[in-house]
């Protein structure tokens, strides 16, 4: 159940990264990112299926559990292997790694609730019924190329 | 007392961030890196064990030794140069993971792009696809 982003809703307001800061004790695991003018991107742990961080991790602190990619703290040395390891960039090291958890423990994870756009969803079929829903839009209103 | 093996040592911060005593020391520089290991007298293991390629190993202690030091050179981002990681640790990413996954959808060897282009090939990826979707709904 990662998180998933509507980047076209996506107002670049940050607020995603403050909750995360928030409910982490200062370190957020959320970057959101300007593409140029033209949209902000938040950027987070993507919890891949075949999670590059979990085979470069060599303690077991980075494992899968079930479509999360989970990370106990107790086990990490701080190497920065999976920092290296990650293909998006959003595994990071001070001292200790840190990466989204999902809010484990919380039922929705707190950057979901926050966002003030919607953009952000557990919910992999919100988005493709968005883009359907605005092709049918379109579709209404004159169609499309 | 720590032994290390300095052709084995990638330079990654495992020992010098488990040692409880402060006995391995690391100084990290714009372009370099450098871990230096004191002789030290406690009967700890936790850097040997901690070690990702068994580099250390406890021997015997001995005053005259010399405390062994291990530098790198920082490998520059293959897309903007930023020096982010010693050499032999992202050599040893390339060897854990399958080569399948060492390229991404365009062919690019990330494993040699720092983190930081990283995360701005991905906002540019979703960027490109959003303006796409949007263009297609207001010809």
């Amino acid at each position: 159940m990662p998180v998933y982003v509507d980047i076209s809703r996506c107002i670049g307001c940050r607020s995603c990264e403050v909750a995360c800061k928030r409910v982490h004790g200062g370190k957020g695991h959320v970057n959101v990112h300007f593409a140029g003018d033209q949209a902000s991107v938040p950027l987070f742990c993507h919890h891949c299926e075949e999670a590059t961080c979990t085979m470069a991790c060599y303690t077991g602190a980075l494992s899968k559990d079930g479509e999360r990619t989970a990370f106990a703290v107790e086990k990490c040395t701080g190497c920065g292997l999976c920092r290296l390891a990650c293909p998006f960039g959003v595994v990071w090291t001070d001292k200790l790694a840190h990466k989204c958890d999902l809010c484990v423990g919380n039922e929705i994870p707190t950057c979901i609730i926050t966002c003030p756009a919607n953009a952000l969803s557990t919910d992999f079929d919100l988005a493709s019924r968005r883009a359907r829903a605005r092709a049918a839009m379109a579709v209404a209103h004159g169609g499309r190329r | 007392m720590i032994k290390v093996d300095l052709s084995k040592c990638v330079g990654c911060n495992s020992c010098s961030n488990v040692c409880p005593s402060q006995n391995i020391t690391r100084e990290d520089t714009a372009d370099g890196k450098r871990i230096h290991w004191k002789r030290c007298k406690e009967e700890c293991d936790l850097c040997v064990e901690f070690c990702p390629v068994r580099a250390l190993m406890l021997v015997p202690f001995d005053e005259g030794s010399e405390e062994p030091d291990a530098s790198f050179d920082l490998v520059a981002c293959k897309i903007c140069a930023a020096r982010y990681a010693t050499e032999p640790m992202l050599k040893r990413i390339e060897s854990v993971l399958p080569v399948n996954l060492q390229k991404d959808s365009t062919g690019l060897s990330w494993i040699w792009v720092c983190p930081i282009c990283r995360r701005n090939i991905e906002a540019e990826r979703a960027t490109k696809q959003m303006v796409l979707g949007r263009s297609r709904k207001n010809p």
